[in-house]
């Protein structure tokens, strides 16, 4: 079990600015840091590697060396090798005091604030040796089912102390899921209109084909006449609709792969220049045109030589 | 007669009608037709005769209602579409009478067209053939001309190479120079009258006794049947009175 002021993937923030003895800042550098307070055990309730140095221990309390782990980017940006970060000291705000908070570890990156955001550079303090502390949210790793993890840390808070109540609780994914709301709105959106999109044009394109075909009549009876059988006829109709729909794609994949970089930063989890995506649009966009061409080929097939020779 | 002693078209009671809402009208009745290989016919007669109809059910593209056809030895009458597109596309070779050339396709597409329905045929034979063909009909040097670039005769001379290019067992005429003036109609008999000689099957409708006489043998139609030369004058002169 952990505790920290600063819940993960919450949209929160909990900052400061810092000072680094050693360190000779940038002009205009940003020093504001993510802070958490933290538990001792919370990088590994969270599943955080430790990459160097030590985690917090319960006797990191009020009166003790102050102490703090740094992640990754932050131990990167300030002193260029993660390992070297270990054992410089940090202060709070700028410029105020001796720094005198040890860093004696380094842990792996993790999102915070939201899936979206960059990793902020972050020095987690122990939450025991801030004066007074609040607004706690706990964590449990657990092999229990939520529904059962959920009544075992009730009855667990009810024999601490009977005044405590169980304000909300939900499991680490939920918390993504809710985290990831607003995108969800996005991709659902984008969706149906994606779906709308491709109705719309297997639709357009079912008429002109539907148009084409039977302005094509007579011309398909010659064929027809010349020798060509039904089987020919759909392959000429499916062909035909195959080589426009390649052209489109010729066309629209450049321009997609642009308009999707540009969309970069609202991707998560995918690259904006996923293989898998680009086929699998390029075989919808296949499936649409040959779903609109189907009844126009058959249609086509089903053209009678003689009633089409005399077709003006 | 062919290789095996039979007619290459041999029709036998042939019955052709047509079921309108409930008005059924016999367009073929009893119709008896031999044709030999290598032979030059004529099917004339006044307009809805059925000579059309006969000549479609000939060429694959209708089917007879009733009666026996056989084509170079093979009962052809109730195959199914695809058997029959395929005999269409090797034994027999059509010229229409509006040409049926495909607009936008060149000179050469046109001709080759019915060769690209044949499966395993290579591409340079093909070229072979089409090239062959346009030069017997004088058009080698428009390959890439499109029809709506030719006079109405050249687009007919068009039409007929297509036909010969697949070197079918007869070529089956459509009324070919019901879309022409009669210099470019008289040519256009004379092309045909040129493959007779070189050994080519003809049959061919007309309405007009004069191109009527380049064929070998005339059959005259009357109402869906074949009529004797002598019958349909007097059949004919009944009508006008």
């Amino acid at each position: 079990m952990a505790a920290t002021n600063d819940p993960e993937l919450a949209n929160n923030s909990a900052t400061g600015n810092i000072t680094i003895s050693g360190y000779i800042e940038k002009p205009q550098e940003d020093m504001n840091v993510e802070q958490p307070n933290v538990s001792a055990g919370y990088f590994s309730t969270l599943g955080m590697p430790l990459l160097g140095g030590r985690a917090f221990r319960e006797h990191d309390g009020l009166g003790s060396q102050r102490v703090a782990v740094v992640n990754e980017s932050f131990a990167r940006h300030f002193f260029g090798d993660p390992q070297q970060a270990i054992g410089h000291y940090i202060g709070d705000g700028t410029g105020e005091g001796k720094p005198d908070i040890a860093i004696v570890g380094i842990v792996k990156d993790a999102k915070h604030g939201s899936l979206r955001d960059d990793v902020p550079h972050a020095a987690f303090l122990p939450y025991l040796q801030v004066p007074e502390p609040h607004a706690m949210t706990f964590y449990v790793r657990t092999s229990q089912q939520p529904e059962a993890a959920e009544s075992s840390v009730s009855r667990a808070m009810q024999a601490l102390d009977s005044k405590l109540v169980l304000d909300t609780f939900r499991t680490m994914d939920e918390q993504i899921d809710n985290n990831l709301v607003a995108e969800r709105v996005i991709a659902l959106l984008a969706s149906g209109f994606g779906v709308l999109a491709a109705l719309m044009a297997a639709v357009g394109l079912y008429g002109v084909l539907a148009y084409s075909t039977s302005q094509r009549t007579s011309e398909i009876g010659i064929r027809m006449a010349l020798g060509a059988t039904r089987s020919s006829v759909v392959k000429m109709v499916v062909f035909e609709v195959l080589w426009l729909a390649g052209i489109s794609i010729a066309i629209s994949l450049p321009f997609s792969l642009l308009v999707m970089r540009a969309a970069r930063s609202q991707l998560y989890g995918i690259s904006s220049a996923d293989p898998l995506t680009l086929s699998l649009m390029t075989l919808l966009v296949i499936l649409v045109a040959l779903a609109s061409a189907l009844l126009p080929a058959r249609r086509a097939a089903r053209v009678e030589p003689m009633k089409a020779l005399r077709y003006e | 007669m062919t290789e095996a002693g039979l007619p290459l078209i041999q029709i036998q009671d042939l019955t052709k009608v047509f079921y309108t809402d409930e008005i059924e009208t016999h367009a073929l009745s009893g119709i008896h037709l031999s044709i030999a290989k290598g032979e030059y016919v004529a099917m004339s007669g006044p307009s809805g005769c059925g000579k059309s109809t006969l000549l479609s059910i000939i060429g694959l593209l209708d089917t007879p209602t009733g009666g026996r056809y056989s084509l170079n030895g093979k009962t052809v009458e109730n195959l199914d579409f695809a058997e029959r597109s395929r005999i269409r596309n090797q034994e027999i070779g059509f010229i229409f009478q509006s040409f049926n050339l495909i607009g936008d396709l060149t000179v050469y597409e046109n001709v080759e067209l019915p060769l690209t329905y044949r499966q395993r045929m290579p591409a340079a034979d093909r070229k072979a053939r089409v090239m062959e063909a346009l030069e017997r009909v004088g058009m080698a040097h428009r390959i890439r001309h499109y029809p709506s670039q030719l006079s109405g005769g050249q687009q007919q001379r068009v039409a007929v190479a297509r036909a010969l290019g697949g070197k079918p067992s007869i070529l089956l005429a459509d009324e070919p120079t019901g879309n022409l003036d009669s210099r470019n109609g008289e040519a256009v008999m004379e092309l045909l009258q040129n493959l007779h000689r070189e050994g080519a099957t003809i049959c061919m409708v007309t309405h007009d006794p004069r191109f009527a006489k380049h064929a070998q043998r005339e059959v005259h139609l009357f109402d869906g049947k074949v009529v004797a030369e002598e019958e349909l004058r007097k059949l004919l002169q009944e009508t006008s009175a």
